[in-house]
C-alpha cells in the first residue's frame, strides 16, 4: 500500500513539472499567434484596405484555434459585432495564458483598430507586433531553462518520495 | 433598404428613433449631427429641431448630440475601418453604399510633410445628405432640347436646391431615349452619389457608364477616350484644372452637362473658371433651378447662353 502511494505521489509529482513546462510552452506559442495575427492585420489592411469586421477571415493558427478564440473570433463577426477583434478577445482573455501586460497591449491596440487611415494603422500593427514579440524574446530566453527546471525538479521530487517511501 | 432607412440605422438608437418618428410625416433631405449642440434635420429648405419623441421643438428641448454619438455615428459611416474611407475622409466626407452622403467637420491632422490624416477622433459634426431620385425633375430642360436640340449646359444654383437630383433625372431621362433616341450617356461621380452602388435608381437607367470615384480632371479624359460618350454629366464644377480638362475636350463633339454652386448668373460668371468656359462658348446653355418653397420641389429656368 505504502509503495503504490509513493508511486503514485512521485508520479503526480512528476506530471506537475511536465505540465507547468508545457504550460509555459504554451504561453510561448499563444504569443507565437498573436504575432501571427498582427501581421496578417498589417497585410490586409495595407494591401486589401479590408473591412475590420472582415480582417479574420482567412486567418489560421492552430494554438489560437484550439484555444477556442479563432471561434470566438469567428462567432463575433457572423454575429455582426463592430469590433470582432476586441469582443473576442475580452470573451476568451481568461483561457489565453498571456501575462497581463501583453493581454494589455492586444486589447488596446484591438479597441482602436479601424480608427484611422492606413499609416496609421500600420504604425499601430507594427508597434504591437514590436512589443509582443519584445515580450515574446524576454519570455523565450527564460522558457527552456523553466521548462527543463519544472520537469528536473518534478523528476527529483517522484524519485525522492521513491527512496524515502521505499 | 433605401437611403433613408441607411442613414437612419447610422445614427446611435436614441437620435435613429426620432429622426425615424420625424421622417414618417416630412421628406427628409438632410440629417445634421453636431457634438454637443441639437440635431437638426432639414425639410423642404427647412431646419427643424427634434425632441425625443421626434416632433419639432425648441432650442430648449431639442435632443443634443454627444462626442461619442458623432464618432459612433462616424465609425459606422465607414464600417468600423477608417483606413479604407481615409481618402474621402481627409477630404471631409464619406458616401456610403446607398448614395447617404455625410459631410464632416472638425479637425483636420496634418503630418510634417503637409498629407492630412484622418483620424475618428477628430470630427465634430456630420451632415448626412439623403438623395432622392425625382423623375420628371428634368422635364423643363427636356423641353428646352426638344426646341432647340441636345446642347452643352451649366446648371446654377446654391447648395441644396436640387442640382444633383436634377443631374440623376437627365442622365436616366437621356439615356433612355426622353429625346427621341437613346443616347450614350457617361456621369462622372466623383463622391459617388449621383448613383450610389446600391441604389434603386441606378437600375432605371439605359446608356449609361457611371465613373465613380475619379477626380474630373481623369473622368474626362478617360471616358472621352474610351467610353466614346455622347453626353458627359458632371456634378460640383470647380477649379481650373477641371476647366482645363473641360476645354481640352472641348472639340471631341461631345455635349457637357456640369453643375456649380452659384445663386446667380452673375455670381457663375464671377467664378474665373467658369469664366474661362463661358468665353470659350463650352456651354450653350445656362439653366438656373430654384427651390420652390411653397411647392416643395425645384423650378428650372434654362435660358440660352449667347
Amino acid at each position: 500500500m505504502r509503495h503504490l502511494f509513493g508511486f503514485l505521489l512521485g508520479l503526480l509529482s512528476a506530471c506537475i513539472g511536465c505540465s507547468l513546462g508545457r504550460e509555459e510552452l504554451s504561453r510561448m506559442r499563444v504569443l507565437e499567434g498573436f504575432l501571427e495575427l498582427t501581421v496578417h492585420v498589417r497585410y490586409e489592411i495595407s494591401s486589401f484596405l479590408t473591412k475590420r469586421s472582415e480582417l479574420f477571415c482567412r486567418f489560421e493558427n492552430d494554438e489560437l484555434s484550439s484555444l477556442g478564440f479563432l471561434s470566438a473570433l469567428r462567432t463575433a463577426q457572423k454575429l455582426g459585432e463592430d469590433n470582432p477583434l476586441y469582443a473576442a478577445l475580452s470573451e476568451c482573455s481568461g483561457r489565453l495564458s498571456l501575462s497581463k501586460e501583453d493581454l494589455r497591449v492586444l486589447t488596446e491596440w484591438a479597441r482602436r483598430l479601424g480608427e484611422t487611415d492606413v499609416s496609421e494603422e500600420v504604425r499601430r500593427a507594427e508597434q504591437t507586433h514590436a512589443l509582443l514579440s519584445e515580450s515574446y524574446e524576454k519570455q523565450r530566453a527564460g522558457a527552456y531553462q523553466k521548462v527543463r527546471l519544472y520537469r528536473a525538479i518534478g523528476i527529483v521530487a517522484c524519485l525522492c518520495i521513491w527512496l524515502l517511501l521505499w | 433598404m433605401n437611403a433613408l432607412e441607411e442613414a437612419i440605422s447610422l445614427l446611435p438608437p436614441h437620435l435613429g428613433k426620432a429622426v425615424s418618428q420625424h421622417s414618417r410625416f416630412a421628406r427628409l433631405s438632410e440629417i445634421r449631427l453636431r457634438a454637443l449642440l441639437p440635431l437638426s434635420v432639414t425639410v423642404n429648405g427647412e431646419n427643424r429641431l427634434l425632441d425625443e419623441k421626434g416632433r419639432v421643438c425648441s432650442l430648449r428641448h431639442a435632443l443634443r448630440a454627444s462626442v461619442e454619438d458623432v464618432s459612433q455615428t462616424v465609425s459606422r459611416l465607414c464600417e468600423g475601418s477608417v483606413y479604407r474611407h481615409a481618402d474621402t475622409l481627409s477630404r471631409g466626407f464619406v458616401v456610403t453604399d446607398y448614395g447617404v452622403r455625410a459631410g464632416l467637420s472638425g479637425v483636420t491632422l496634418r503630418d510634417k510633410s503637409g498629407e492630412v490624416h484622418a483620424a475618428l477622433s477628430d470630427f465634430t459634426g456630420i451632415n448626412l445628405r439623403i438623395p432622392y431620385a425625382v423623375r420628371g425633375a428634368a422635364a423643363p430642360l427636356l423641353s428646352f432640347y426638344r426646341e432647340r436640340g441636345l446642347v452643352s449646359t451649366l446648371i446654377y444654383s446654391r447648395p441644396g436646391a436640387g442640382k444633383t437630383t436634377l443631374l440623376r433625372d437627365l442622365a436616366l431621362s437621356l439615356s433612355t431615349g426622353a429625346l427621341g433616341k437613346l443616347c450614350r450617356v457617361s456621369v462622372l461621380d466623383e463622391r459617388g452619389e449621383l448613383f450610389p452602388k446600391k441604389s434603386a435608381f441606378r437600375r432605371e437607367g439605359g446608356l449609361l457608364d457611371v465613373l465613380s470615384g475619379h477626380r474630373k480632371t481623369e473622368g474626362i479624359e478617360l471616358a472621352t477616350r474610351l467610353l466614346s460618350p455622347e453626353v458627359i454629366l458632371c456634378d460640383e464644377l470647380g477649379g481650373e484644372d477641371e476647366a482645363r480638362s473641360l476645354l481640352g475636350a472641348q472639340n471631341s463633339g461631345v455635349i457637357f452637362i456640369a453643375s456649380v454652386h452659384a445663386d446667380s448668373r452673375a455670381q457663375a460668371e464671377a467664378k474665373p473658371e467658369i469664366a474661362a468656359l463661358l468665353r470659350a462658348r463650352l456651354f450653350s446653355c445656362l439653366c438656373r433651378v430654384e427651390w420652390d418653397e411653397q411647392g416643395g420641389g425645384t423650378r428650372l429656368f434654362p435660358e440660352e447662353y449667347v
